[in-house]
């Protein structure tokens, strides 16, 4: 039996608990006072009163060559940082990992991505960066603009892309890394429908060409279509690995998966909810909708934002589209500021039914992005009176109508 | 499976482990990233290569004029000009590359904290960088030294010689700055007006001649003064003091070794408290 591409051995992480962001970077002028003036304290601080988080406990996997495993789990349940030790960004506390092979890593897509360089510049920047070498990156290359779809944009720099291009092309660039062991977080979630079903093709060549894929993601449609396997994890531990459809079974019964599913991609911004959520769910088609998106700046202060709600029916079908940027100015937020975005989409007459919201904020290239949490429910009291069954209506939306009968038209 | 690529992570490193290897094996990013700070530069500014000589050239005219021509500082027979640039050529890498490298890992967090390489490459990168000003400053410098009269001698073969044990020096100390940077923010704001006083502590604008006896020991302990003398005995032909090179050639390799050793058990721990 030949040996397992990846064996990861009871690993453990933890960390200092950080009450507040800043304090990390302690002052070297207080530790050298300190250190002057109390030795035996500082010592003895160093030695034991470290309060500490397990951010991952005890977790071993192993993984074959063509499989391609899923890591399901909610925010905070420590996929992310066992991708950053797999990919080495960090290291384990505890244990160890066996590769049997190159890994790559798409931990954020575009890093090391350098706005003033052109598309072609930073195919090759990019590629050293996640360890391809240059003979194979200049082999790649028709390959990599072909699958990003901008071959006439190649010269241009890429603070001039939309941010589908950009996506487009750091995804590009990460799926032709041919390494033995690809490590995903959530890049799909990005891009358009069309590009999600190209980087799915992609993914399910790379396994079937005999590489193993770790695919961490919130959306359980993608994990059950692509992974045979999966971990779930809960708290730092390991709950349970095994045939994914078992798994995300026990993940929604744990309450995951659907409702408050969201991903944070950057530090900047965090989400606080629908504040007037409430207050949404007896509508009729002819008010007004109304959402209080509210958000809080994360670790620095955000400038030039713009937000974006799109409200998603129950056929997964994009109703309602707001974009700030259209109609208010660019957002500002100081460090840790809260603050609320007030769409009011004037009586938009949607058709009666749940309707689940997905937030965006953006900012240059870094967004937030929130998926479908639940938004309002509309119910068929409108202005046909009582008369009419509005159960039965099939269209999207429902607009005041008059019907009238001409008999012989000329 | 080939063997030689197994890797295992595991929470330590062995001490004598420098990641010499490692370093190698990625030799291609370091080339990359010193093309990508090249190309921004070109991009960025209006006379790109033109700022790896106006910088020291500028120094040196003002120097020439306030202690060339006001003060009459001694240096060794050599016309000021001539003996402030080639040293002030040696001073502006060293300097570039320290304060650049100084922040170079903040700087760059967001790539530290997403994909691996070695670390070291980030604060390595602008020692890298800067050589080119020096390779286009040297140019510049040949020009001098036909306009000021001063004799070339077979000894400019070794031309080599005291801008790699600058970088040798520049590196260590890039690499001692950056990753206690990491940790103590401060170190920002010290490197700056550290470098400050060194411009004035070292020779390089006046010859060595001029210090008192009772302060040479500060000459010996600082490993720049040493390369100066070298740099201006092999462009300028003045005579070298080879104990002080010596000296200051030990010194080199020992910041740059310990730097080595320092970061590496440091590096671990960076993508966590960055």
């Amino acid at each position: 039996m030949p040996e397992p591409i990846m064996e990861i051995k009871g690993i453990s992480k933890n960390y200092r608990i950080k009450h507040q962001a800043r304090e990390e970077y302690s002052r070297l002028s207080e530790t050298l006072v300190a250190l002057a003036t109390h030795p035996v304290r500082v010592y003895q601080n160093s030695r034991t009163k470290k309060e500490r988080f397990w951010a991952l406990r005890d977790i071993s996997l192993t993984i074959d060559k063509g499989e391609m495993v899923g890591v399901i789990g909610r925010n905070g349940a420590g996929k992310s940082t066992l991708l950053k030790i797999l990919s080495r960004v960090t290291y384990p506390t505890e244990g160890e990992v066996v590769l049997r092979g190159r890994v790559s890593s798409l931990l954020e897509v575009g890093t090391g991505f350098h706005p003033e360089l052109t598309g072609r510049e930073n195919i090759f920047l990019n590629g050293a960066i996640l360890g391809m070498h240059k003979v194979d990156i200049e082999r790649q290359f028709d390959a990599i603009v072909k699958f990003a779809e901008i071959e006439r944009f190649l010269d241009t720099p890429v603070k001039r892309y939309s941010s589908g291009m950009y996506v487009r092309l750091a995804f590009a660039v990460a799926a032709h890394l041919e390494p033995e062991i690809l490590l995903m977080d959530e890049v799909l979630a990005v891009g358009d429908t069309q590009f999600q079903k190209k980087c799915i093709g992609r993914m399910k060549d790379v396994s079937e060409g005999g590489r193993a894929i770790l695919f961490v993601s919130h959306n359980m449609k993608m994990i059950e279509a692509l992974c045979n396997r999966t971990m779930l994890l809960d708290e730092g531990r390991m709950v349970m690995v095994g045939k994914t459809t078992d798994v995300t079974r026990r993940y929604s019964e744990m309450g995951g998966g659907h409702g408050e599913v969201y991903r944070v991609v950057t530090k900047r911004m965090d989400w606080i909810g629908l504040a007037n959520r409430d207050r949404l769910d007896e509508l009729t088609p002819d008010q007004d909708i109304e959402l209080w998106l509210d958000f809080k700046a994360g670790m620095e202060d955000a400038s030039n934002l713009e937000v974006q709600v799109q409200l998603f029916n129950e056929d997964d079908v994009m109703v309602l589209q707001g974009k700030s940027k259209l109609v208010h100015e660019m957002i500002s937020a100081r460090m840790g500021e809260k603050f609320r975005v007030k769409f009011r989409f004037k009586s938009p007459k949607l058709a009666p039914g749940r309707y689940h919201l997905s937030a965006i904020v953006m900012s240059g290239y870094r967004f937030l992005h929130v998926e479908k949490v639940d938004a309002c429910n509309i119910v068929g009291k409108a202005y046909f009176g009582d008369a009419l069954f509005l159960d039965d209506v099939l269209s999207v939306v429902i607009p005041e109508y008059s019907v009238e009968l001409v008999r012989d038209p000329r | 499976m080939n063997e030689t690529r197994i890797k295992v992570i595991k929470p330590k490193t062995g001490f004598f482990d420098l990641g010499f290897s490692e370093i190698w094996a990625y030799k291609e990013l370091l080339y990359f990233l010193v093309w990508k700070e090249v190309k921004i530069r070109y991009k960025q500014t209006v006379i790109g290569a033109a700022w790896a000589v106006l910088q020291p050239l500028f120094s040196a005219l003002i120097f020439t004029f306030l202690l060339g021509s006001f003060l009459k500082v001694p240096t060794d027979g050599i016309p000021y000009p001539a003996f402030a640039f080639t040293g002030l050529i040696l001073w502006t890498y060293f300097s570039n590359s320290v304060s650049t490298s100084a922040n170079s890992l903040i700087v760059n967090q967001n790539l530290v904290g997403k994909v691996y390489f070695p670390r070291a490459l980030i604060p390595l990168t602008p020692c890298v960088t800067a050589l080119l000003d020096y390779a286009i400053a040297t140019v510049l410098l040949f020009g001098f030294l036909m306009v000021f009269h001063v004799a070339i001698t077979p000894m400019v073969l070794l031309l080599l010689l005291p801008i790699a044990l600058t970088a040798l020096l520049a590196s260590g100390l890039a690499l001692w700055v950056s990753a206690i940077d990491v940790k103590y923010r401060d170190v920002g704001y010290i490197v700056p007006f550290f470098i400050q006083m060194l411009l004035f502590a070292t020779p390089i604008l006046y010859a060595s001649s001029l210090i008192p006896k009772a302060y040479e020991w500060v000459i010996y302990i600082n490993p720049l003064s040493g390369l100066l003398s070298l740099q201006r005995g092999i462009f300028l032909g003045t005579s070298i003091d080879w104990t002080l090179v010596g000296v200051s050639t030990v010194l080199a390799f020992a910041v740059f070794f310990t730097g080595m050793i320092y970061f590496r058990h440091y590096e671990k721990e960076i993508a966590d408290v960055i």
